[in-house]
């Protein structure tokens, strides 16, 4: 969003706006020692309250969402939890939500200013600034940081001019807590404007416009703008000193607008405005105030509830009737831009927590199936290993149909949600696997995928909110298109489950045979490889449907088809080894164990598409790179590295004894 | 004899040979990957994918991409199609499906972004004739199915080798209130001469110049020319400069040299060619800096030219322009607006689109032309590639392509994924039986 600003004084203060100012403000404005007792909380917040507030609509990161999530996304990006530990008033730990956090940063900044919420992971971090560090990694407050806010600023300056690729842990690490520190600041400062009186007793002008009352609220100040601006272009003429008390009065509004720079995107557009995908945060309409006029009115109702509101805040009942007159006004300006129809929805999605409870259930599903590994012959184990599993599957594609609906996408336009998707792939082909075989291993797998994929989900879910603030959150032009995403990006990561699965299944072969599990039952893994040539079928068809569908897709957007970009090329390798393997088998160049050998590399060849070649950046895919990846990775081929060595060596002494078995059998009659 | 007769063919069209190309295919994807890290695509592409070796020192010592792929069509149809022996009926039944699903395809094709519909038509004739198929003819449809898939990947080589035999690809930029019907090739350069004053072009294609790297000159005469013209020395990409600046010594073009450089983006867009190019005693080097006009170094008055090169012959004075290929379309582009939207809150754009006019014989049609939405004309399709605010007002870049096989790479997937779902379908269906009928007398036992 571009301000116009119509009074250029406003504008050359705009030009001086910078960090250490900001820095300055929240100084003044946060001190804990000058804390009264009115700026520290001594109640809870009510559940009235957090409802109402956590279902605001805010505009956060190009989508409109509830309060609720950008509370919880904030503090995750900045805590890595979206709970904060604080010190209570027994001096006991307590527990605060993302809601009742950000509740503190908007109305007792100085408290919130205390709370431990900046999590860094490296404390070579706080040592470039000066600080002492904690442990390596650790929780630092606002206030542990303020020391070196000017520092940090300069740093994130000189940092800015290095290349991000070039850039050290430290200095990425610099510019995130330097962003960290600027949202804390913004929501710190939300209120501000609105906890001073500003003098309107400056000039006789002034003073007819005002009346008899000259420490006046923000408010009262924008209502009589025009008035005062009407008043300035014709006070230079006069010589009558009402300039010199107008600029006064006008600098003290700036300083208003500079406490809460870039707060959060709360007032929806007017109906009246073309742009209806740009909100304004507190600031922005503040700094509109002086061209919009005659259309000012809806937004000096909401900011006389918002001032209302930070003036009750001490009084619990009243503050929950003005924040109650607060969501009906925003509700109601918010409703005709049609963005806000799902916020109930997703408001119920956070508490539902769909992922979380589905891990949960898998877990459990584990802990019963292990059971039957003790007790195989118990059926009504089984039953409770099935349930648990069935539960855990429904949860999964619960959450996933939730979030395909608040934002109206396909299921997949992240790299987050190909987790949770190709898990509940995975899962869903394993149930279908366990149904026709009944040996109890598809079934077991899938446990696994779901154990291990959704607690992946939830340990990305922090890097992406790191890295984009939201895991639903805008996407680029290219992506407009349900279509395309819903055909082939589904297709391919279909195929990424099926090529996954099969690894899994080949571990089970391959650890199987080494470790003598079911020794002698041929039919066992004969039955399991065929399992595994299913599951490669799978994969090959939906890979290869996915990937041409991405070339046509392609040749739809920039007339390419296919362009060897490197992503294209990790979806070509599925496809070819995948090939590659089922041709091998088809031909009998390779018997059980050698398909079993491909299969498991063939999972290799799907965690490189799906995740390594992201780590090239390079080309036109180049997304997804994230910190900590490639380790997890290394460490995954490693270890897949070695199980294909144990199954080589064991086909290598299997094939030694059966020969020996051979000649052994072959000597009496010689 | 007849026996041995068969063997070449054999081994062309064996699983063996089918597994060595596509491993080779799986090392070269992956290498060519891989060398992306330190080498822009173009590049990537020269050695890995459109080669027919890998050479170190003029040896080769790795098959191509090329080759691998020519291989593995010739593989295909050997071994494939004709190699699984399918007796005529069964051949019919092939190319009834191949048939039946690219006429579908056909008539649904050009769904762009809204074409829920059109898919639905295609999975559900895809599985109407999985359907019939296993009906028809049991589990006994194997072969018939991998012949299928094959035809279908037949096709998307195919059309991919037809694009890079016979398409055309370039840029068309156009401010608002602009009209246009001339784009320009992103790769390849044209010279062009004309007679000052004049109208007529004489063009020099660049089959004719992007061969003349090195010492390899040619020299063109036309009865409309009372002069002839040599050029030498192309270079794709490059800069102009004294040549003992660069180590060279001074030749014949007044001590200047071209110097070659590596490629400037990743697919070309801003080379800047340059050629050696002499008139009978009037010598200049040829370096087309912008995509339009060419620069002309004169001896070492060091002076640069905005403008084509001026010779004069017989009186009478002609203008040579070193230029990137143009192709003119069938009709006129009129930019009415150009527009960008973002996502509130961010700078990220959330759409771009620009409205136009398409203007043909003289009647103006109006087009949104936009991400995901083409302009298709015939073979002709016109997309949204950029879109830059200047101060001279909104530019919008739509990238052109002219391609008989657009859409064949669509129409064969749809082939193959009725193979491959024939394929797995009925083999799935095999196993799930007797895996279910071998359940059921696990339970009665």
């Amino acid at each position: 969003m571009s301000r116009s600003l119509i009074n250029p004084m406003f504008g050359k203060l705009k030009a001086v706006l910078s960090a250490g100012l900001l820095a300055l403000v929240a100084v003044f404005g946060l001190a804990p020692s000058a804390a009264a007792s009115q700026d520290l909380r001594d109640f809870e917040w009510s559940e009235e309250v957090l409802d109402t507030f956590g279902g605001l609509p805010v505009l956060s990161f190009g989508r409109v969402k509830p309060v609720d999530s950008m509370a919880g996304l904030s503090l995750l990006s900045t805590n890595g939890k979206r709970a904060v530990k604080v010190a209570g008033p027994e001096g006991d730990v307590v527990k605060l939500d993302s809601l009742q956090w950000m509740l503190d940063c908007f109305f007792f900044p100085k408290q919130a200013a205390t709370y431990a919420s900046f999590l860094v992971q490296n404390d070579a971090t706080i040592t470039d600034l000066g600080l002492a560090p904690k442990e390596r990694r650790d929780w630092y407050s606002y206030q542990d940081l303020l020391p070196a806010r000017d520092l940090l600023g300069q740093r994130y300056d000189q940092i800015r001019q290095i290349d991000p690729k070039q850039r050290s842990i430290v200095e990425k690490a610099l510019v995130k807590l330097f962003i960290d520190v600027r949202t804390h600041e913004s929501l710190f400062g939300t209120m501000l404007p609105f906890r001073s009186n500003y003098s309107t007793d400056g000039s006789p002008g002034l003073r007819d416009i005002y009346g008899s009352d000259t420490d006046v609220g923000l408010v009262d100040v924008l209502e009589k703008l025009g008035a005062v601006l009407e008043l300035r272009r014709s006070s230079i003429p006069a010589g009558n000193g009402d300039y010199e008390g107008i600029q006064a009065l006008m600098i003290e509004v700036d300083s208003g607008i500079r406490a809460c720079f870039n707060s959060p995107d709360f007032m929806p557009p007017l109906a009246s405005v073309e742009d209806q995908d740009t909100w304004w945060g507190i600031d922005d309409v503040i700094d509109h105030s002086f061209e919009l006029a005659a259309d000012f009115g809806p937004y000096l109702d909401v900011l006389r509830s918002v001032e209302a509101l930070t003036a009750s805040v001490n009084d619990p009942e009243l503050f929950e009737r003005d924040l109650d007159k607060l969501a009906v006004q925003l509700h109601a300006m918010a409703e005709p831009t049609g963005k806000v129809d799902t916020l109930g929805l997703e408001v119920t999605f956070n508490h539902l927590k769909p992922f979380f409870f589905s891990w949960l259930s898998f877990l459990f599903a584990f802990f019963a199936m292990a059971l039957t590994w003790l007790l195989p012959k118990s059926k009504g184990l089984w039953k409770v290993t099935w349930t648990f599993a069935g539960i855990g599957q429904f949860l999964l594609v619960l959450g996933i149909v939730l979030r395909c609906v608040i934002r109206s996408r396909p299921p997949i336009i992240s790299l987050y949600d190909t987790i949770v998707f190709i898990c509940a792939v995975m899962v869903f082909v394993g149930f279908f696997a366990e149904w026709i075989t009944r040996q109890r291993v598809a079934l077991a797998m899938s446990i696994i995928a779901g154990i291990i994929l959704v607690w992946i989900a939830d340990l990305y879910e922090y890097k992406e909110v790191k890295t984009a603030g939201d895991t639903m959150g805008a996407v680029v032009a290219v992506l407009n298109t349900n279509f395309y995403l819903a055909v082939h990006v589904t297709s391919v990561s279909m195929g990424y489950s099926g090529g996954l699965l099969a690894g899994l299944l080949a571990h089970v072969w391959i650890l199987g045979k080494f470790f003598g599990l079911k020794r002698g039952d041929k039919q066992f893994y004969q039955s399991l490889n065929k399992m595994i040539y299913g599951v490669a079928a799978f994969c090959l068809l939906f890979s290869i449907f996915g990937t041409v569908m991405g070339g046509v897709w392609g040749n739809d957007s920039w007339g390419r088809f296919w362009g060897w970009d490197v992503k294209e090329n990790g979806a070509l390798l599925i496809c070819l080894w995948m090939l590659f393997s089922l041709h091998m088998r088809m031909g009998g160049f390779v018997r059980q164990r050698g398909f079993a050998l491909l299969a498991l590399f063939g999972g290799v060849v799907v965690s490189i598409s799906w995740w390594g070649v992201n780590l090239l950046d390079v080309g036109l895919h180049s997304y997804g790179k994230t910190s900590g990846v490639a380790t997890i990775l290394f460490w995954f081929w490693m270890f897949e590295g070695l199980v294909l060595l144990i199954g080589i060596a064991d086909g290598l002494r299997e094939a030694g004894a059966t020969a020996a078995l051979k000649a052994a059998k072959e000597k009496p009659a010689s | 004899m007849a026996a041995k007769s068969k063997r070449p063919f054999g081994l062309l069209g064996s699983l063996q040979l089918a597994c060595i190309l596509l491993l080779c295919l799986f090392f070269l994807t992956a290498a060519g990957t891989w060398y992306q890290v330190d080498h822009n695509i173009i590049d990537t592409k020269k050695m890995f994918f459109n080669s027919w070796f890998l050479t170190r020192g003029g040896i080769p010592y790795f098959p191509g991409g090329m080759l691998c792929m020519t291989l593995l069509t010739v593989n295909m149809i050997v071994g494939g199609l004709f190699g699984l022996r399918l007796d005529k009926k069964a051949y019919f039944a092939v190319s009834l499906h191949v048939a039946l699903v690219l006429v579908i395809a056909m008539l649904t094709g050009g769904y762009g972004s809204d074409g829920l519909s059109p898919l639905t038509a295609c999975v559900a004739l895809i599985g109407g004739l999985v359907a019939l198929h296993l009906v028809k003819f049991g589990i006994k449809s194997k072969r018939q199915a991998v012949a299928i898939v094959h035809v279908g990947i037949i096709v998307m080589l195919g059309s991919g080798m037809v694009k890079i035999l016979t398409a055309v690809e370039g840029h068309l930029s156009l401010f608002e209130g602009e009209t246009g019907s001339q784009y320009h090739s992103l790769s390849n350069w044209e010279v062009a001469i004309w007679e000052e004053g004049g109208t007529e072009e004489i063009v020099i294609g660049d089959d004719f110049i992007s061969d003349l790297s090195g010492d390899a000159s040619r020299t063109f005469t036309s009865p409309k020319l009372p002069f002839t013209l040599e050029l030498a020395g192309y270079v794709e990409n490059c800069q102009v400069n004294r040549s003992q600046s660069f180590g060279g010594s001074a030749n014949g073009y007044d001590g200047f040299a071209i110097l070659p450089i590596p490629n400037n983006s990743v697919d070309g867009v801003n080379n800047t060619a340059g050629i050696y190019a002499k008139v009978n005693d009037q010598k200049a080097i040829l370096w087309a800096l912008s995509y339009q006009k060419s620069q002309v170094a004169e001896g070492d008055k060091w002076v640069w030219f905005r403008e084509p090169w001026t010779v004069k012959a017989d009186g009478r004075t002609f203008l040579v322009d070193f230029r990137r290929e143009r192709y003119t379309m069938p009709f006129e582009i009129k930019l009415m607006d150009a527009v960008r939207d973002d996502h509130g809150g961010m700078g990220m754009a959330k759409s771009y689109h620009s409205d136009v006019e398409r203007i043909e014989d003289g009647i103006a049609n109006p087009v949104r032309i936009e991400m995901n939405r083409p302009l298709r004309s015939g073979n002709l399709v016109l997309f949204q590639s950029g879109l830059n605010e200047t101060a001279r007002g909104t530019n919008s870049i739509f990238t052109v392509v002219e391609n008989i096989s657009d859409k064949w790479p669509e129409y064969s997937l749809w082939v193959v994924t009725l193979g491959m779902a024939m394929a797995f379908g009925r083999m799935l269906l095999k196993h799930v039986i007797s895996q279910l009928a071998k359940n059921a007398l696990r339970t009665e036992a």
